[in-house]
């Protein structure tokens, strides 16, 4: 394959050229830099991921009584109730989606590092699949912030935990690490 | 070229090196977050209890000096009660000891006050109460009610009565219509028959108990009977709706000991308490079964025992058989008497006081309370030969004493009525007039006679000697009877004579006043009967 995409404007390169002949930005190749990048926030997001469960997300306060919740308390609490939509949403978007998520950069890493493509447009799709949904991972952020903004009572505050802290550097450390996979790779690796 | 493209190589490796530093920095900070988590985790209690009380796992906690101190991780069931397992922090380390109680606080919402307002708000919890000391412990039996000490300065006052008087732990304690305290816990006592109730006193009230202090149940609306006529005293509001319990202390200059063992006496009311009384100031009540073959039908539970006028004691039962044999009814009485009234140092003893009284002739003694009613109490005076003090068991004494003789004075009162009633008046004044036709000087005699009589009978109604009244009254009257029957004797011989006319409407007019007089008697037998024995 002779040539190569500028990752930032999309013009067509040379293979051997170092700079976009267009917005002369780099574009170089870094399989290594970017599998170590990428290797490196996805370990931190997983790190983030297992006090973003365990630690309470929100901090209610009832009268002096302190109450956290946790996000798989929270489920288990709406499941209860009878709440099942918003069960399996928040289930979904708060534990599964973060969860997949990891597991598939997990796996194009793996594809990388061993440089074995078993199908290109599974890879592809899958890569997709992780870009789709990044914006929409902090829905649980989005919902803490305005339970926080707009319950502000005397007697009952809602605090966030440190769960919610936990779950928004997961989920921004999720997205450094699909930023840095570069997807140029993939197509390098299973073109060949 | 080939310079360029290796420098940039190590630059990159530099920069493979930096990005391995983010999930190290994120590691750190977990483990610095866990390693605060776990040293700041003290040590898991277990806390047994009859019920949890609404505790709930996660949620209650472990209160110690109003600081929350633990937390309630999970309940087990138990065959015979619950066990609570709970985290408590670890600053709280060396107050888990032998001393260390818990106990769990629910809300409670009385008239009198509202405990536990942050349990309600906040659910029940366990509330902690300790001392520093030695050994740790970790597995604890949780009380089911609060205990009495706690950290709060101040003194317990244990107190019995016959009656709980429907107070209620929470309700306030008065010292000059003053808050100086709380109930702590009213129970029946283990005897089943008195209840018991402590209170606390908080700390600079305290020193105002002391042995010559009385406590009293503070009712609402107090209804006085009394001489000067009905008198209606009224506590605040907030005593009228729940009551209490109010004391007073006599000699303040005593030093204050009060111990548990010797419980104080809650009386009914303020003024059964601030009775005046014979002796010393504190009680001590012993039992006394006397024997009496008579009389005993009249004599009520709760009667009175008395000595010199004074309530000395009362009685406490009545047991009586029907002796077929000698007809008449065998009765025991028990009765609680007051040893502290014949005392008259700390030093002495009441007891061996009132056996050397019975050694001088000290009686128990049945005699009529209100002759109207036929009620009776038990005197105690000194009468007839010297007597025995038996000892029958722990606090139970014997007393001699004295046959019931049945009061002549209501007899004599009654007859003396009746014949009042019966007598021929209406037919000596229409004989008097017929008389008057006839009658001349023998009349005048019996006249002068008559008044002589009703003179006599007015300074008897007059004089105060009243415990002479009915023999007197007695005899006067049967002057009275011959006198009129002299009169009526009389009567034959008499003609008109306008002296003797006066003289009669004199005589009349006396014995109007006479019978006045006797009206006031009767009136005033009628409102105080025993003015009689005791005088006015």
């Amino acid at each position: 394959m002779r040539w190569l995409r500028c990752p930032y404007c999309g013009a067509t390169n040379d293979r051997e050229d170092r700079w976009c002949g267009r917005c002369a930005l780099e574009i170089t190749l870094d399989i290594q830099g970017s599998l170590h990048k990428s290797l490196a926030y996805l370990v931190t997001a997983i790190i983030f991921y297992i006090p973003a469960n365990l630690y309470p997300i929100l901090q209610t306060t009832k009268f002096s009584n302190v109450e956290g919740s946790t996000i798989i308390g929270g489920v288990i609490q709406m499941w209860a109730e009878g709440d099942y939509p918003v069960a399996i949403i928040i289930f979904t978007a708060s534990v599964l989606i973060p969860l997949v998520k990891i597991l598939i950069l997990l796996y194009l890493i793996f594809t990388i590092w061993r440089r074995r493509c078993k199908n290109f447009g599974q890879e592809i799709l899958l890569y997709h699949l992780i870009e789709l949904t990044g914006p929409w991972s902090l829905i649980d952020v989005f919902v803490v912030v305005l339970l926080v903004a707009l319950i502000h009572f005397q007697s009952i505050a809602i605090i966030p935990g440190i769960g919610a802290s936990s779950f928004a550097l997961m989920v921004f450390f999720t997205l450094m690490a699909s930023y840095a996979l570069d997807e140029r790779i993939l197509g390098e690796i299973c073109e060949r | 070229m080939n310079d360029e493209i290796a420098k940039v190589k190590i630059q990159k490796k530099s920069i493979h090196f930096i990005v391995w530093l983010v999930p190290l920095i994120a590691l750190v900070i977990g483990g610095w977050m866990l390693y605060r988590y776990y040293s700041r985790l003290g040590p898991q209690i277990q806390i047994t209890f009859e019920n949890s009380g609404g505790l709930e796992p996660k949620h209650s906690y472990i209160k110690f000096r109003e600081v929350k101190v633990g937390q309630v991780e999970r309940i087990e069931i138990l065959k015979k009660g619950v066990r609570v397992y709970a985290r408590v922090n670890k600053d709280v380390l060396p107050f888990l000891n032998e001393t260390t109680k818990f106990w769990i606080v629910k809300p409670e919402i009385g008239l009198g006050k509202v405990r536990g307002l942050d349990a309600l708000m906040s659910g029940a919890y366990i509330q902690m109460s300790a001392k520093l000391g030695k050994g740790s412990k970790f597995v604890f039996k949780g009380l089911e009610e609060p205990p009495l000490i706690q950290e709060e300065k101040g003194s317990t006052v244990h107190l019995q009565a016959s009656s709980s008087f429907a107070l209620q732990a929470g309700l306030p304690v008065y010292y000059k219509q003053l808050r100086v305290g709380a109930i702590k816990k009213v129970d029946l006592a283990s005897d089943g028959q008195k209840v018991d109730i402590y209170l606390f006193i908080k700390h600079p009230y305290d020193r105002y108990v002391n042995d010559t202090s009385r406590f009293w149940n503070i009712r609402g609306l107090t209804l006085q009977l009394a001489d000067e006529g009905l008198e209606v005293r009224m506590g605040s509001l907030s005593q009228m709706l729940m009551g209490g319990v109010g004391f007073a202390t006599k000699d303040l200059g005593q030093k204050s000991h009060i111990s548990l063992k010797k419980p104080f006496i809650l009386y009914p009311s303020k003024s059964e308490a601030l009775q005046k009384k014979l002796g010393l100031p504190r009680e001590r009540f012993a039992h006394f079964l006397l024997d009496f073959d008579a009389g005993t039908g009249y004599l009520g539970i709760g009667s009175p025992v008395r000595f010199e006028g004074y309530k000395v004691g009362e009685v406490e039962d009545v047991m009586s058989f029907f002796d077929i044999e000698h007809t008449k009814i065998d009765s025991k009485v028990l009765i609680r008497l007051d040893l502290s009234a014949f005392q008259n140092s700390p030093k002495t003893l009441g007891i061996e006081i009132l056996a050397k009284a019975v050694q001088r002739g000290l009686k128990a003694k049945l005699e009529q309370a209100n002759p109207l009613t036929k009620s009776l109490f038990i005197n105690l005076v000194f009468e007839g030969k010297a007597g025995k003090l038996e000892h029958l068991s722990d606090d139970l004494y014997t007393l001699p004493t004295l046959p019931y003789q049945k009061s002549k004075l209501l007899e004599h009162l009654d007859k003396i009525l009746a014949k009042l009633e019966n007598l021929p008046i209406e037919r000596s004044l229409d004989a008097f007039s017929s008389l008057m036709e006839k009658s001349k000087e023998p009349l005048r005699q019996s006249l002068l006679a008559l008044r002589a009589t009703l003179d006599s009978v007015h300074k008897l109604l007059e004089s105060n000697e009243t415990k002479a009244l009915p023999k007197d009254l007695h005899a006067t009257l049967g002057e009275l009877r011959k006198a009129l029957q002299e009169l009526r004797l009389a009567a034959s011989g008499y003609d008109a004579n306008s002296t003797f006319k006066a003289q009669l409407s004199q005589t009349l007019q006396d014995i109007d006043r006479s019978a006045k007089s006797l009206h006031k008697v009767l009136l005033k037998l009628d409102k105080k009967p025993n003015a009689l024995i005791f005088g006015d």
